[in-house]
């Protein structure tokens, strides 16, 4: 009976798994990347120079720039800079809809960026993909989530003995080194990928069930609403005031808001006599996403509301959605996320790559395999090489695309979807083990280039940056030359194994491990 | 300075905890062990496990501490599955 029960499960893991797997690891490598989301938006825009100016005189800064620009316009937003990225973000909007944005340095100073998305792509691309409906995207997002859930847990049952095989990695033994590879990486951060998988459904609650929702409230907006309190919103008076100074109603709302760092003004109405300025506290002081904020009249000073989150539900809510994004991480957590999110992706491809070489073994004519084995085959170089090959080439077209480009930043993601493309085509084309390996150096290649070209394309190469202390520009060059070691190494493998033996048969893994001599390639 | 603690502690947890397996303890002592001492072995090591965590708690605090520990037991993991591998290579050269 209990053999049956593992063997029902060991089958809708490999299915489940396989159904989503390309989905799974494009969320969870994008998602990885995405931890440092605002590192890499710094590092794709190398004319702005970090610095950590005070809340109180960033704001003051921006709003004397608003004051001589945008005088006119209804509404100014102040995205104030945080620890990770050390500048002011400013937008505002006029009463016709239009609206504009620049970036302030730390004298106030407008800087000249190159139009990118930065790390945020990533960020939307977990959950919104790209080139598709945002509903549908998010219902593959939440599909693939759910089955990754089934997949953790009928793997757990599968792989029962989590203990007695603690860390078990044999190399050079084809298939079992695979399921090793696949084990060590879903046991080492099995914490990680459940909590992830499920606080990643808590993110898309609304999407996932949104019956409950629209059976209490009537649309989208009311739902919002109670969700997310707004500040009410005052009638424009059309008389003119002038604004108080906006430096000491900063500092006076981060003591009403428990001393947490302002990370966000709002100025309603600048100019007008009912002008109102909302001040939210930054959410990186506390585990929670949920802002609270406070909002005063911007002619008098009068605290007119203090905005908290509400009840039980949204509390649990905020930690849930706070675990996931980790945006309340120093760095060393934040490295530590993006070590498991590695783990992840890393898991998630040994399955893709372990259902092949499972069943190459099995073939009649393993020279000519089936359409469905050629299939998945071809999708796993499309995917698992494709998409970091596309991400190097989103990196290579930051530095190399003219700065005054029209739509720069579209063309920056078409780079990396182009990038992606030919892989694919690539592996169509060329018989699957060379494709793997030619996929493979080429990523080296790319990434290894990355640093070289930015070096010759901006004045913040590897060795200034070091000398300035620079971290988050000296990390980025170096993770890319890691990545591009870590690819040229998979490659190098992948060769010597395809060299030595073209076609393992059943049997030589079978071996006890420590008679086994023929191993080394 | 927490986060290193908490890495040796976790690291010195998991050495232990592998070496009472019976896989792994003949390579760190090739007399063997005996079943008594493998048991002490064991729960030492969960015992140091323990004490890394609530050392990390008491820290950072219950929230980010628990999400801050287990960062560090896969960093750990990965530390002690490279040094095992190793010694899996020098003994298969000998």
């Amino acid at each position: 009976m209990n053999g049956m029960f593992r063997q029902s499960m060991a089958w809708l893991h490999t299915w489940t798994g396989l159904l989503v797997t390309w989905a799974l690891f494009l969320i969870f490598f994008s998602g990885t990347v995405a931890y440092f989301n605002e590192e890499i938006s710094a590092w794709m825009r190398p004319a702005i120079v970090a610095s950590d100016t005070s809340p109180e005189i960033s704001t003051q800064q921006a709003v004397a720039y608003l004051q001589k620009n945008a005088a006119d316009a209804e509404e100014w937003n102040i995205y104030l800079p945080s620890k990770r990225a050390g500048y002011t973000q400013v937008y505002w909007d006029y009463a016709n809809g239009e609206d504009q944005d620049v970036k302030l340095d730390g004298l106030g100073r407008e800087v000249a960026v190159r139009d990118t998305k930065g790390g945020d792509f990533f960020y939307r691309f977990h959950y919104n993909l790209y080139y598709l409906p945002i509903l549908l995207a998010r219902i593959i997002v939440c599909s693939a989530a759910f089955i990754m859930l089934i997949a953790i847990i009928t793997g757990i049952i599968t792989h029962k003995k989590i203990f007695v095989d603690f860390f078990t990695l044999r190399f050079g033994k084809g298939q079992r080194s695979w399921l090793d590879v696949h084990n060590v990486s879903a046991v080492l951060a099995l914490p990680f990928h459940l909590m992830i998988t499920y606080t990643g459904l808590i993110t898309l609650m609304a999407t996932v069930v949104p019956f409950i929702a629209f059976a209490n409230y009537e649309d989208g907006r009311t739902l919002f609403a109670a969700l997310f309190p707004q500040p009410e919103q005052q009638e424009l008076s059309n008389a003119p005031a002038p604004l108080l100074p906006i430096g000491p109603l900063v500092v006076q709302a981060q003591e009403l808001l428990d001393g947490r760092k302002p990370e966000y003004v709002k100025i309603v109405y600048p100019g007008d006599a009912a002008a109102t300025i909302q001040v939210l506290v930054s959410d990186t002081s506390s585990i929670s996403t949920n802002s609270n904020s406070v909002v005063f009249s911007a002619v008098t000073g009068e605290l007119l509301t203090k905005l908290l989150p509400s009840g039980a539900a949204m509390s649990t809510r905020g930690v849930l959605v706070g675990i996931h994004a980790g945006r309340f991480s120093d760095t060393i957590t934040r490295w530590l996320y993006f070590l498991s999110g590695l783990a992840g992706t890393l898991m998630i491809a040994s399955g893709a790559i372990l259902w092949t070489v499972k069943r190459r073994l099995k073939l009649p004519d393993p020279e000519n395999p089936h359409f469905g084995f050629r299939f998945v085959e071809k999708l796993n170089v499309g995917f698992l090489v494709g998409m970091p090959v596309g991400t190097a080439c989103y990196f290579l077209a930051n530095r190399l695309m003219p700065a005054q480009m029209p739509d720069r930043y579209d063309w920056e993601i078409d780079a990396l979807f182009i990038g992606w493309g030919m892989v694919f085509l690539w592996s169509i084309v060329r018989p699957t083990k060379h494709a793997w390996i030619e996929g493979l150096s080429l990523a080296a290649l790319l990434y290894a280039f990355v640093p070289i070209i930015s070096a010759f394309t901006t004045e913040r190469n590897l060795f200034v940056s070091f000398l300035q202390a620079d971290w988050v520009f000296v990390s980025f060059d170096i993770t890319m030359f890691v990545t591009a070691f870590i690819f040229a190494f998979a490659a190098r493998v992948m060769m010597q194994r395809t060299h030595s033996r073209p076609m393992k048969r059943l049997g030589n893994y079978e071996m006890k491990p420590h008679t086994q001599k023929e191993v080394t390639p | 300075m927490t986060h290193i603690v908490a890495l040796l502690l976790l690291v010195t947890a998991l050495m232990m905890i592998c070496a009472s397996t019976a896989k792994h303890h003949k390579k760190v002592f090739p007399a063997g062990l005996d079943v008594g001492m493998r048991k002490k072995l064991k729960l030492a090591g969960w015992f140091v496990m323990l004490i890394s965590y609530f050392f990390v708690i008491r820290r950072i605090g219950w929230g980010e501490g628990s999400v801050v520990w287990f960062g560090h037991v896969s960093l750990a993991v990965i530390l002690v599955i490279t040094a095992l591998l190793n010694i899996k290579i020098v003994q298969t050269k000998r």
